[in-house]
C-alpha cells in the first residue's frame, strides 16, 4: 500500500544478496588500466545511461550513478578527447573451492580529456 | 546519575543529528562532484564558498539543538529541529533520484530518533501523564524494530544462505577496489579464508536478528554496544562508514537509564 517508503520502509537492503552467482563493481580505464574518473573532466563516445548494471549484480550501484553522472554532465559531442577511456565492470564469482574468481568486462569505450 | 546520564543522552543525541543533517546537506550541496566517491569533508575544506551560504542556517540549527538538548522551550525547539531536518532531506532526495537515495542509505536515524523523543515530550506537555523517561522506551522500540526488520528481511529473502561464505564474499570483492589500502589488505585477508566469512555472516545476520533485546532495557546497552563493535568492525572489513546506526543505539541507552 505504502510501497518502500520511509516510515514504511521494507528495510531490504543487501537483503537479497544471496540469491546472485556474482558481484561486480563499475571501473573507469585509461588505455586499458584502471584510472581515477575525476581526473578528466570531458568525454565523448560515451553513453552515461548505459553504465547502468543490468546483468551486473552490484552492491555498489552509487559508485555507478555517480560516475554516469559525471559524464552526462561532461559529454562533449563535437570533438574526440586524447585519451582512449572505457567503462566497465569487475565481475566475481566464487568458485567450487569458495576462491573469489575475477574477470574485466569492458561495456563502453569513447575519449576523455585529462585535466590540465 | 540517571538523570546526568539522561542529559548526556540529550545532548549525544543532538549531535548525532547535528553531524547527520550536515552530512545529508553536504550531499545535495556538493551533489554534481561526485561526494560518495570523494568524500564531502575534504571538499567542504577545500572549496569553502560551496558552504559559506549555508552558515545561517548551520547556525539557526545549532542553537535549536542547543536549546532543545537543554530543555529549554522543547516543543518550539523540537519543531524547529523536525522542519529543518526536512529540509534537509528534501533537498538531498530533489538532488538525487529517490530511490538512489534509498539504495544509498539515506536514511537520517538520529532525526527519526529526535522525532520520536520530541512527539512524546509534546503530548506530555499537552498535560497528559507520561512517566519518566518514556520518550527513551518509545526510541528504544523503533531502533529495535529496525534492526530486527532488517535482518528476518534478509532471512526472508536469501534464507540462511545469506550469512554463508559465498555470499559474503562477493560482498567483500566488489569493495575489494574502493577505500584506503588497509581495508582492501584486509578484504582479501578475510577472502583467503572462507571459514572466517562465514563467522562474519552469522555474527551480522545474528546481531540484526536479535534487535528485539533492545526492547529490554536491562540489556540496552550491551546490546548497543555490540552494535557499536559491530559497526566498526564493518567499516573495517567493507568500508559502510555508519557511525551514525552505530551510536544512535549508545545514546538511547543512555537515555533510558532509570
Amino acid at each position: 500500500m505504502f510501497g518502500d517508503n520511509f516510515p514504511f520502509s521494507k528495510f531490504q537492503l543487501y537483503s537479497s544478496t544471496a540469491n546472485r552467482k556474482q558481484s561486480s563493481v563499475i571501473v573507469f580505464l585509461v588505455d586499458g588500466k584502471p584510472a581515477d574518473i575525476w581526473d578528466y573532466h570531458r568525454f565523448s563516445g560515451l553513453d552515461p545511461q548505459g553504465f547502468s548494471s543490468k546483468g551486473m549484480a552490484t552492491g555498489l550501484t552509487w559508485l555507478t550513478y555517480e560516475m554516469s553522472r559525471w559524464v552526462e554532465e561532461h559529454l562533449e559531442e563535437e570533438a574526440d578527447g586524447p585519451a582512449k577511456v572505457s567503462v566497465g565492470y569487475r565481475v566475481f564469482t566464487v568458485d567450487e573451492s569458495s576462491s573469489v574468481q575475477e574477470e574485466l568486462v569492458v561495456v563502453q569505450d569513447g575519449q576523455a580529456w585529462p585535466r590540465s | 546519575m540517571a538523570s546526568i546520564m539522561t542529559e548526556l543522552a540529550r545532548i549525544s543525541l543532538a549531535l548525532l543529528v547535528l553531524l547527520s543533517i550536515m552530512k545529508t546537506t553536504s550531499k545535495a550541496v556538493l551533489a554534481d562532484q561526485m561526494p560518495y566517491s570523494r568524500g564531502v569533508w575534504g571538499q567542504l575544506i577545500r572549496q569553502p564558498r560551496t558552504w559559506m551560504v549555508w552558515l545561517p542556517g548551520l547556525f539557526v540549527l545549532v542553537t535549536l539543538l542547543g536549546c532543545w538538548s537543554l530543555g529549554y522551550w522543547v516543543v518550539p525547539t523540537g519543531l524547529g529541529i523536525v522542519f529543518l531536518a526536512v529540509i534537509s532531506r528534501s533537498a538531498v532526495v530533489r538532488s538525487w533520484p529517490s530511490q538512489d537515495i534509498k539504495r544509498l542509505g539515506m536514511y537520517t536515524p538520529a532525526s527519526v530518533l529526535l522525532l520520536a523523543v520530541w512527539l512524546t515530550e509534546c503530548v506530555r506537555e499537552s498535560g497528559l501523564p507520561i512517566p519518566a523517561n518514556t520518550e527513551w522506551d518509545v526510541a528504544a522500540g523503533i531502533v529495535g524494530c529496525s534492526w530486527t526488520l532488517c535482518g528476518l528481511r534478509k532471512v526472508q529473502q536469501s534464507g540462511w544462505a545469506w550469512a554463508q561464505a559465498p555470499n559474503i564474499s562477493l560482498l567483500l570483492a566488489e569493495r575489494l577496489y574502493v577505500g584506503p589500502a588497509f581495508r582492501r589488505r584486509l578484504s582479501r585477508w578475510f577472502l583467503d579464508r572462507p571459514g572466517w566469512l562465514l563467522f562474519v555472516g552469522i555474527g551480522g545476520l545474528g546481531i540484526e536478528l536479535l534487535g528485539v533485546s533492545f526492547c529490554m532495557p536491562e540489556l540496552r546497552m550491551g546490546y548497543a554496544s555490540a552494535v557499536a563493535g559491530f559497526m566498526l568492525f564493518n567499516y573495517l572489513l567493507f568500508g559502510f562508514v555508519e557511525m551514525e546506526w552505530g551510536l544512535m543505539g549508545i545514546v538511547v541507552a543512555m537515555g533510558g537509564t532509570a
